[in-house]
């Protein structure tokens, strides 16, 4: 299955070239279509506005009947980014049970995107900061610009 | 105190501004030395007085300790002498301060939250007043950096048996560690099992056997003390991650190998390739003439591709669809557990038609062969996500002297033999019955009793909201 699922990356990675979307660069590592490396610019008005965040695409060999793994490389502030080394974020399309194979990576970047501007904390894997999100703000934006500031340079 | 008419249970009031104290049928409530109405009223358990001196062995005996599946945690007298009667006898230990005394009382309860698991089933919401249980504190100071502690905690997700109580410190005896569910607990030998507070202490920092390695304060409250108990939001999450993952999740089953192949093939249409369609699995344009296959919801895709898809999961890959017919899906939904609900939740981006055939699938996850234990587990989840919210977590609290076998809250499913032997703890009027004296000191009420309900319940809300969201993720 490995040679249609590069085709299909092949492909949308050149649609993706073409209309990059806007706050997110791609640098897909060497070769290896199946592992993408991608800048996210903290999106304005967001309390991570000014970061610059790195994240790994993963592109399962059965691509597009799995989803696409996505990863956290810098560390954030952010209730559906776990705050491990493994900076995992699973939610929404991103999960098997969501998956759909007419699903694009240009989707999951978006989303991914769209969560730092408004997070999802109703589905939240670090539920401390999900909690701090909905009840204290103030706090949760103090902390995430803090973060954004330390470590997404 | 002592001047009190011996039968007649009065109302004493505490001031907390100048730490006086009167009855409340003689002077109001409101202090008559500083005017303040920042005032207690303290029940005074009719016979306390005829005991003044007790042993702390005792006193953690008979605290008033109550919780439901909801881990209640109050005592109804918080009567904490040791703040605002200095005349009061100390006991055997009277050398201890009255700041150390309430550090004890503080953690007797808290020992007693850890070591037993008695609970009373199916009754009132938590209620949190006076100061927080103190293993609550604790476990959320642990949930922060006790990870690694966690990580090689024996048997906490699975279950296990623990064999020979692993960690249970000298002189303790089988009340302190993992319940083993095949055995019943040797709950009345308990209070003698706690002579003072100072064995206790040795015996929780200078543990001996295996424990050596991680200290039984680590044990309890980084790793949930093992068994199928959890002491700490993080490793509840890793529990319940386990049983997900386990689960495989709510993706939808696959299509059966002749459904997929009785799918009706179409070819290509001239219209169909000016209209730059492609077949949205390969994302390849269609050619004039080709051959597709075309789902119930009428959207076409080559076959190979699509086939790929529905041996794993039986739904469109645009609308989830099913391309099982109807029939057959509701006959073998009826033999699914209910758990699969809402695993179309996030597709609300997408068009009605995919929300409401999502919907429909949801209902019926046909033909995923069965994973019994998971899902007897979840059910038990579920079951005392109904009850209490969150009880699993912050699971148990007990007496020390409570009579008979208790053995509760687990997450197993042996509950057959399990719900005949709970104890019918009416804690209030138990208590203040049995233990004459010292009826309500268990909880460090007096001093800040406003401040524990806001912090208490959180971890609760915590909890149960993760619940939800962990159910709702899959």
């Amino acid at each position: 299955m490995s040679g249609s699922a590069l085709k299909r990356i092949t492909r949308e990675f050149a649609e993706i070239s073409a209309n990059p979307l806007e706050g997110v660069v791609i640098f897909p590592i060497d070769a290896d279509m199946f592992k993408w490396n991608i800048e996210l610019t903290g999106p304005k008005d967001s309390p991570y506005e000014g970061g610059r965040f790195r994240l790994n695409l993963t592109l399962p060999e059965t691509y597009p009947f799995k989803p696409p793994v996505l990863s956290f490389a810098t560390k954030i502030y952010h209730p559906n980014v776990s705050n491990d080394d493994k900076g995992s974020m699973c939610l929404g399309i991103l999960r098997s049970d969501a998956w759909k194979p007419s699903c694009k990576i240009v989707a999951v970047l978006e989303m991914a995107r769209g969560l730092l501007l408004e997070p999802n904390p109703e589905d939240a894997v670090e539920n401390s900061i999900a909690m701090e999100y909905k009840n204290n703000r103030a706090n949760f934006d103090r902390i995430a610009r803090e973060w954004t500031r330390s470590y997404a340079k | 105190m002592a001047s009190r008419p011996p039968n007649a249970p009065r109302e004493e009031v505490f001031c907390h501004e100048c730490q006086n104290n009167w009855y409340r049928d003689v002077s109001g409530i409101v202090c008559p030395a500083c005017g303040s109405d920042f005032v207690e009223i303290i029940e005074v358990p009719e016979s306390e007085h005829l005991q003044a001196a007790e042993d702390h062995g005792e006193e953690f005996g008979h605290a008033r300790i109550h919780r439901g599946p909801g881990f209640t945690f109050y005592s109804q007298t918080h009567h904490h002498r040791h703040t605002h009667s200095p005349q009061h006898q100390h006991g055997p230990r009277g050398h201890q301060s009255p700041g150390e005394e309430v550090i004890a009382d503080m953690f007797s309860q808290m020992l007693r939250n850890i070591v037993g698991d008695q609970y009373r089933p199916g009754s009132n919401r938590a209620r949190f007043e006076g100061s927080p249980p103190p293993f609550v504190r604790a476990d959320r100071r642990w949930d922060a950096d006790g990870d690694e502690v966690m990580e090689d905690r024996p048997g906490t997700g699975d279950h296990r048996p623990s064999p020979a109580n692993p960690f249970a410190p000298a002189g303790f005896g089988p009340q302190f560690g993992p319940r083993n569910a095949n055995q019943a607990q040797a709950g009345a030998g308990a209070e003698q099992a706690v002579p003072d507070i100072t064995t206790f202490l040795n015996a929780l920092f200078n543990p001996t056997g295996d424990t050596e390695d991680i200290p039984m304060f680590a044990r309890i409250f980084g790793g949930g003390a093992g068994g199928d108990y959890v002491y700490s939001q993080a490793e509840l999450d890793r529990i319940v991650s386990q049983l997900m993952e386990q689960h495989q999740g709510n993706a939808p089953p696959p299509a059966a190998e002749e459904d997929i192949k009785a799918l009706p093939r179409i070819k290509v249409t001239e219209a169909m390739v000016l209209e730059c369609l492609d077949c949205t699995v390969c994302k390849e344009d269609l050619v004039f003439d080709e051959e597709l296959v075309q789902l119930p919801c009428k959207h076409n895709y080559h076959f190979a591709c699509v086939a790929e898809w529905l041996k794993a999961h039986d739904t469109c890959p645009i609308c989830r669809h099913p391309i099982t017919p109807e029939e057959r899906r509701a006959q073998s939904s009826s033999s699914q557990p209910s758990s699969s609900s809402q695993h179309a939740q996030s597709s609300s981006t997408q068009s009605t038609q995919s929300t409401q055939s999502a919907q429909s699938q949801s209902q019926s996850t046909p033909r995923s062969p069965p994973i019994p234990q998971p899902a007897t587990i979840f059910s038990h989840l579920f079951g005392s996500m109904g009850t209490g919210g969150g009880g699993i977590a912050y699971g148990q609290s007990t007496f020390f002297s409570s009579p008979g076998p208790h053995r509760h809250n687990r997450i197993e499913s042996d509950e057959e033999d399990d719900d005949d032997q709970i104890p019918d703890l009416e804690p209030v009027d138990r208590s203040s019955g049995e233990t004459g004296g010292h009826g309500g000191n268990g909880n460090t009420g007096t001093g800040g009793s406003g401040s524990g309900s806001g912090s208490e319940t959180r971890p609760q809300q915590q909890a149960t909201s993760h619940f939800a969201n962990l159910f709702r993720r899959h």
